[in-house]
């Protein structure tokens, strides 16, 4: 923490400072009145103590009060120490007889010059005599003069007594005496009001020390040192009781906040050391899963092309699927999600889903299967585990879907208007021994018809809101797409969409879908040669395999240009990631190319033609005709990664 | 497709572009039809020929009968390709 100077020292410095300077200005202006201040004060003191006296009535007769008993020598010497001036002297002057007189001298201190003073007076009083002969003619303010050797300032002012006498008041300071009386005011003034509020200032700073600032110092330390301290007892800031006061509430609150703290700090170390118990399991889960359930699965079959994928979700659902072709023409699908989460789901599923492969590969039929594997995992199922499981076997080459059904979600039939298929849902499996009720059935799917299986981490899917991705979503996101990689891809991406950042559930999809398949209807002349041509480079791109394919299409169709004599043609590609089909139809004479002589005829004659069906059968894995309502159709299979 | 024709006297080598087909086979015939009948030497430069279908290796055997000096150079493997299944790299000049 950076190092801050302490409140209370600030406050100090404050405070001296602007004691300092007060005493500074004081003493400034106290010191160094000028000369003409003094001066014109003594002047007006002197008025002032004559007009004094002149009311009190003096007299030339001793220096009595005219009835009063009180001595003038009394009056004057309060004067002195009143006006603040050294000496006051009253001397009588006869104007008849010249006779200079000093009646009393009055001083307010001890000053020992006294005599010497009355002789230095009657000796000026003298040098001024004609002056004060004629006190009318003197008039304005008394003039002060300095006399050097006394270091005296000095001022008179003359009354009229009586036709003969005039007494003349003077008034003496000393220079020193002067400058010390406005000191002395200042330091018995200013000083003791000074020195009060200083007192003050610091008792009051040494109380906001104990009751504020040390507080603050001793929370905010805490504060620094709460994590180092985490775990040690902490003493309450106060260890009786807390001043009655903010300080108080505050190190109250302090001490609340910092139990509170620790007992979350507490919960969250707990919680920490669980959590990696629960990933660890999680972990193992997502081994045993993602090893036996891919991710990603493509396959051709037939007429059809599959395309799975499944994704986890964070805590392991247990979904699982399975594709696999049984022999040449019958593809094996199954789907199935187990009950519960992590490692015990994920080991039960990879036991069922190995009990129901072993099966199916020993030719048990779907239903057989799910009875069988029913029953086993009855027979050891302490944990009274469940699984849902849908499989289907598929003629690739009639459609045909036989399937058993335990507890699955229906299959949706995709096609021109995606349906959900309705099938006998049967019990789940590993639930019921002898009383299991497996659902059978089969679908036939027509011409451009596909298969859609899924688990409920699609349909039940839940958003932000928590609202379910439905079924309805489902047939939406697939809505216009034509393979089985599309549809798939579609489906999962708009699950995700849904789900937002994180799938509440795994989700597995499996779609049998027909392959790619272009329908042309093409004139029978050369130029539809463009047609086909622009067909297969966007199927296949700018490839040998393009090219390969090209060949076999612009010698089976010359054919019927040149020979057939029909009227219409029709030409269907059906592409999958490794094959492509084509079947030509034509209207024109029977013709069937595959009676030709499959072999090439010696090079010299191959100017008179008769190559092309050689080179066909050469290129082609199969090659088929038959003549069917009035039409010659000819069918025959391409191996793509052959041709690359 | 395209064809470009360089003749030097009695010989002449034709540079054949892109498609061989069934189409641009009889062009080219065509095209051959035309040159001098003094030409008694045909070299066919496919290095630049994408594809050729079984019209285009008829009007190859027809050439070969026709010149007594006649070959090909050249040849991208995918027509190789087609010219082995016809069994025609064993009887041709092909270079």
């Amino acid at each position: 923490m950076k190092k801050r100077g302490s409140l209370l020292k600030s406050l100090i410095a404050l405070l001296t400072v602007s004691a300092a300077l007060l005493i500074v200005i004081y003493t400034a202006t106290g010191i160094y009145l000028s000369d003409a201040e003094k001066k014109e004060a003594l002047s007006s003191n002197t008025i002032t103590v004559a007009s004094i006296l002149q009311i009190m009535n003096v007299n030339h007769q001793g220096g009595l009060l005219q009835g009063s008993n009180v001595k003038m020598d009394k009056v004057m010497t309060v004067l002195c120490s009143n006006f603040e001036v050294d000496y006051i002297t009253a001397i009588l002057i006869n104007r008849k007889t010249d006779e200079i007189n000093v009646l009393c001298t009055a001083t307010s201190t001890d000053n020992e010059d006294i005599f010497v003073l009355d002789s230095v007076i009657e000796k000026y009083m003298a040098e001024k005599s004609e002056i004060w002969k004629h006190p009318e003619e003197y008039q304005g303010m008394p003039a002060v003069e300095y006399l050097e050797d006394m270091d005296l300032y000095f001022c008179d002012f003359p009354l009229v007594i009586d036709d003969d006498s005039i007494l003349v008041v003077t008034l003496e300071v000393y220079d020193r005496e002067l400058a010390h009386s406005v000191v002395r005011n200042v330091m018995s003034f200013t000083l003791p009001t000074l020195s009060v509020v200083i007192l003050t200032v610091a008792v009051a700073l040494l109380l906001v020390n104990f009751k504020i600032a040390k507080p603050i110092r001793k929370i905010s330390s805490r504060m620094i040192n709460f994590v180092d301290d985490y775990k040690k007892n902490h003493r309450p800031i106060y260890e009786k009781d807390a001043p009655n006061n903010e300080i108080g509430d505050i190190s109250e609150a302090f001490n609340k906040m910092s139990s509170d703290i620790e007992a979350f700090m507490t919960d969250i170390d707990r919680m920490r050391s669980e959590r990696v118990a629960a990933e660890v399991e999680l972990g193992i889960a997502r081994k045993i899963q993602t090893g036996i359930v891919p991710e990603r699965l493509e396959l051709d079959a037939g007429i059809y092309s599959v395309c799975a994928a499944a994704e986890a979700a964070r805590n392991m659902g247990g979904d699982f699927y399975e594709c696999f072709r049984v022999d040449d023409r019958t593809l094996c699908t199954v789907i199935g999600d187990v009950s519960g989460k992590g490692v015990s789901a994920a080991v039960f599923m990879s036991m069922i889903k190995t009990a129901i492969q072993v099966r199916l590969a020993d030719g048990f039929s779907p239903e057989a299967t799910l009875d069988a594997v029913n029953r086993e995992v009855c027979r050891a199922n302490s944990e009274s585990m469940f699984a849902t499981v849908f499989i289907a076997l598929t003629d690739t080459v009639t459609g045909e879907v036989n399937f058993a059904n335990g507890g699955h979600n229906p299959p949706v039939i995709l096609g021109e208007s995606p349906r959900f298929a309705e099938v006998e849902s049967g019990t789940l499996i590993g639930l019921f021994d002898t009383d299991c009720d497996i659902g059978k059935g089969s679908i036939r799917l027509k011409e451009g018809e596909g298969l859609l299986l899924y688990t409920d981490g699609c349909n039940e899917a839940l958003d932000a809101e928590s609202e379910f991705f439905g079924t309805d979503g489902m047939l939406k996101a697939i809505d216009g797409k034509t393979t089985a990689k599309d549809i798939c891809g579609a489906l999962c991406d708009a699950v995700h969409r849904h789900s937002g950042s994180e799938l509440s559930d795994d989700v597995t999809v499996v779609v049998i879908y027909p392959r790619e398949q272009r329908v042309m209807k093409l004139k029978p002349e050369l130029s539809s040669l463009d047609i086909i041509n622009g067909a297969l480079s966007e199927m296949l791109g700018n490839t040998d395999a393009m090219r390969s394919a090209a060949l076999v299409a612009e010698e089976l169709f010359a054919n019927i240009v040149t020979y057939s004599g029909a009227e219409k043609a029709e030409l269907i590609l059906s592409s999958s990631p490794s094959s492509l089909k084509m079947r030509f139809t034509d209207d024109g004479e029977p013709f069937d190319p595959s009676s030709a002589d499959p072999e090439m005829k010696d090079p010299d004659l191959l100017d008179l033609g008769g190559m092309g069906i050689p080179l066909v059968r050469r290129m082609s894995k199969s090659f088929s005709y038959e003549r069917a309502d009035g039409k010659n159709i000819v069918t025959l299979e391409l191996d793509l990664s052959a041709l690359q | 497709m395209t064809v470009n024709k360089t003749v030097n006297g009695s010989s002449a080598v034709l540079y054949i572009e892109g498609w061989l087909d069934i189409r641009s086979s009889s062009e080219l015939a065509s095209e051959i039809e035309g040159l001098d009948s003094s030409i008694n030497e045909l070299e066919l430069d496919l290095s630049k020929l994408e594809y050729i279908s079984s019209a285009g290796v008829r009007l190859v055997v027809t050439l070969h009968k026709k010149y007594p000096s006649f070959k090909i150079t050249h040849a991208s493997p995918s027509v190789m390709t087609v010219l082995k299944m016809t069994g025609l790299d064993k009887r041709l000049n092909i270079e």
